[in-house]
């Protein structure tokens, strides 16, 4: 209803769309870029991409996937414009430590912060978005075996460096 | 095709989800969506202007052309004596309708071609 009102330039239709969806994005776009204002400004580039394309959606049960391709194409769109200096830049401690974060999160930024953007993304796709190997394969259009071995070296990664929120409880008693 | 995920890391990510002030994202996204309408509206206008400008500078000329034209439009292909068979053939018998079944055959072939 909300997808085919927006379909026909209705504003107050797209702002409640842009409501409903803002943190699921938000959320995609900070594991995926670890810095809070960039993140913030991707998703609003997500958003208003959406807008200017939303009459090519023809089924609107599909928005949500679609959605999500824009944001990961917005992603990938930022890394290629963009050098690996300043890349590291938006990847830097500081940069993550600025943001108005749990703990946790900013943990999680961090420790995503040290693998390389393509492992990143897989892992980001993998852990916060459960997507399936192929389906990742099809949204990034990298290699399902490039995806898996991404994954392991991910899941690996993160296992050593978030060891501390993994443990059981009590498990040192 | 999930096997190899970690069920601790995929609980630590449902962990770290996040909630956000919503009215301000939301109000800076629509300001660029106003602002893009507002631009769209702006080059549709301009776009407008310019064909309407561009109108009152070629009408004339156009006019006259089709004017000059549409005197030969409905004369007859073919020359028939009989006035009855000149009749009866006569929406068919015509520069305008031999221009009509061109442009037909043409996109009938055009069609045909690309298929």
């Amino acid at each position: 209803m909300l997808v085919g009102l927006s379909r026909t330039g209705d504003r107050d239709a797209f702002a409640e769309l842009v409501s409903r969806r803002q943190t699921w994005i938000r959320n995609l776009m900070r594991r995926s870029c670890g810095n809070a204002d960039l993140a913030d400004d991707l998703s609003q580039q997500v958003f208003m991409q959406a807008w200017r394309s939303i009459d090519q959606l023809l089924d609107a049960e599909r928005f949500a996937p679609w959605l999500k391709r824009l944001a990961i194409n917005t992603w990938l769109q930022h890394r290629r414009r963009n050098d690996p200096l300043e890349a590291a830049e938006e990847h830097s401690e500081a940069a993550i430590a600025q943001q108005d974060a749990p703990g946790i999160a900013m943990d999680l930024d961090r420790a995503l912060a040290t693998l390389p953007d393509d492992v990143r993304l897989c892992i980001v796709l993998s852990y916060h978005e459960r997507m399936t190997h192929a389906e990742i394969e099809d949204f990034t259009g990298l290699p399902l075996g490039t995806v898996k071995s991404h994954i392991r070296r991910g899941t690996q990664k993160l296992q050593e460096l978030l060891v501390a929120y993994l443990e059981p409880q009590g498990s040192e008693a | 095709m999930t096997t190899e995920l970690d069920p601790r890391l995929q609980a630590l990510f449902e962990q770290a989800e996040q909630t956000f002030d919503s009215e301000r994202f939301l109000g800076d996204v629509m300001r660029r969506v106003d602002r893009q309408r507002y631009r769209a509206m702006l080059l549709w206008s301009l776009f407008g202007l310019v064909v309407l400008i561009g109108f009152a500078f070629v009408a004339s000329p156009v006019f006259a052309a089709v004017n000059f034209v549409s005197q030969f439009l409905p004369m007859s292909v073919v020359e028939v004596e009989t006035e009855w068979l000149q009749m009866l053939v006569s929406p068919v018998n015509s520069i305008a309708a031999a221009i009509a079944v061109g442009g037909l055959l043409i996109v009938k072939f055009f069609r045909w071609v690309l298929r």
